[in-house]
């Protein structure tokens, strides 16, 4: 059965961005508060108590797995997450959905140019 | 001290957030660079502190089911070591169940005792067929059966064979045994030939010796009459009952032909028969020959 996406949107600027920055590679906690800062070029910064927290919520409606730990990394105590299946889906239908409201953004402000 | 205040901010959060992510958080406020930066690490700990405590409340205990990367879920026990009354109650009542059923088959065997036959060659069921048997059988020569002892209302009366006539007979009626004639005085066993178990033919000529009249020596001084009627001897005890005799392949030995009564004669050292012994109706009879008729 397909899972209705849209039941999940719209999302949160911090779940999009975490779920952003899960989009290509496996990534500890630090690591995702570093690519949102760097997809954001800065403007949008994420804290450890609202990564954690979104985090939480995402693996609790399995948008995000939860890895655990890597042998050999240099500091035991982080964990690493990775985009599921249906957060890679829900991530797939937000990013439709904020394309076409840029879409449909630009093309009204196209229509109605400025008043002077 | 940020470090101090960072951790204690950190041990504040709900029980299940702090298990999960707290090392995590510590961790990455362990790589900031600068104090700014960890003091707005901080500002975020207290901003996520009370946004746990305020609008999380379904966060503040681990779940019933937690799930691996994998989607297998996580078992927890949520109960104790200690097991559970009901269980308790169940165990007992079944232990005190299967204890009674144990004891109660065990009286029930030793009430209803089974006795198997250890002769060789018989099984619980009897005797078993030559050909299931393990051993082979010893063929002993054969042994000639002697001819059953009629019984007195379920007595078993030994014979013994004495030349000697036995004084005084023991008190218990079962265990006297008659005493057996010489073979010049009465007949024996092996001059007949019984016909049957139960009755044998004497020669009339032999009926004679006993013919007579006794006289018992206890407190009721039965008095007692042998006669020869037509071909058969018959037993009178005046005033009690009358009853022809029926000889048995045991020498001197008769019983009634009615009723349950068994005679056995005596004789004495010269052969002649001198004593009668009569059971019936488990009463004994003793009596001793007189001369004269019959009474």
């Amino acid at each position: 059965m397909r899972e209705n996406f849209n039941t999940y949107l719209p999302l949160s600027p911090a779940t999009l961005h975490i779920l952003l920055s899960l989009a290509d590679d496996e990534l500890h906690g630090y690591a995702i508060m570093q690519e949102v800062q760097r997809q954001s070029e800065g403007k949008y910064k994420l804290g450890p108590g609202t990564l954690y927290d979104n985090l939480q919520k995402m693996i609790d409606r399995r948008l995000v797995e939860e890895l655990g730990q890597r042998p050999g990394d240099d500091d035991p105590r982080r964990r690493y997450y990775r985009l599921s299946s249906l957060g890679r889906g829900v991530l797939a239908a937000e990013i439709t959905r904020l394309d076409g409201v840029v879409r449909e953004g630009k093309m009204r402000l196209q229509a109605k140019p400025r008043r002077a | 001290m940020l470090r101090v205040l960072y951790g204690c901010v950190l041990r504040a959060h709900p029980r299940y957030f702090r298990e999960r992510f707290a090392a995590e958080m510590q961790s990455i406020f362990d790589h900031t660079e600068s104090k700014f930066a960890a003091a707005g690490l901080l500002a975020d700990a207290l901003l996520s502190l009370a946004r746990q405590w305020t609008l999380r409340p379904q966060y503040w205990e681990e779940p019933s089911l937690a799930a691996t990367a994998d989607g297998a879920p996580f078992f927890y026990t949520l109960g104790t070591s200690k097991p559970r009354t009901a269980a308790l109650a169940s165990g007992a009542f079944l232990s005190v169940l299967v204890l009674n059923g144990v004891c109660w088959t065990m009286g029930y065997a030793w009430n209803h005792p089974r006795f198997m036959d250890i002769r060789p060659g018989y099984g619980p069921s009897g005797r078993v067929p030559e050909s299931k048997l393990i051993s082979r059988p010893v063929h002993r020569s054969p042994v000639v059966a002697e001819p059953p002892l009629q019984s007195d209302q379920g007595r078993v009366l030994l014979v013994f064979k004495s030349p000697v006539r036995a004084a005084t007979s023991p008190a218990n009626p079962v265990k006297s045994p008659p005493q057996v004639p010489t073979a010049s005085a009465a007949p024996t066993a092996e001059a007949y030939s019984p016909t049957s178990p139960a009755e044998a033919s004497w020669p009339p000529r032999a009926w004679q010796s006993y013919v007579g009249r006794y006289v018992s020596n206890s407190a009721g001084s039965e008095k007692v009459n042998i006669t020869i009627e037509g071909e058969r001897l018959h037993l009178e005890v005046v005033g009690k009952f009358r009853s022809a005799l029926v000889p048995l392949p045991k020498p001197q030995l008769l019983a009634c032909s009615a009723g349950d009564c068994q005679v056995a004669f005596s004789t004495n050292a010269s052969g002649t028969v001198d004593r009668i012994e009569i059971h019936h109706g488990g009463r004994e009879i003793r009596a001793f020959r007189v001369q004269g008729a019959v009474f």
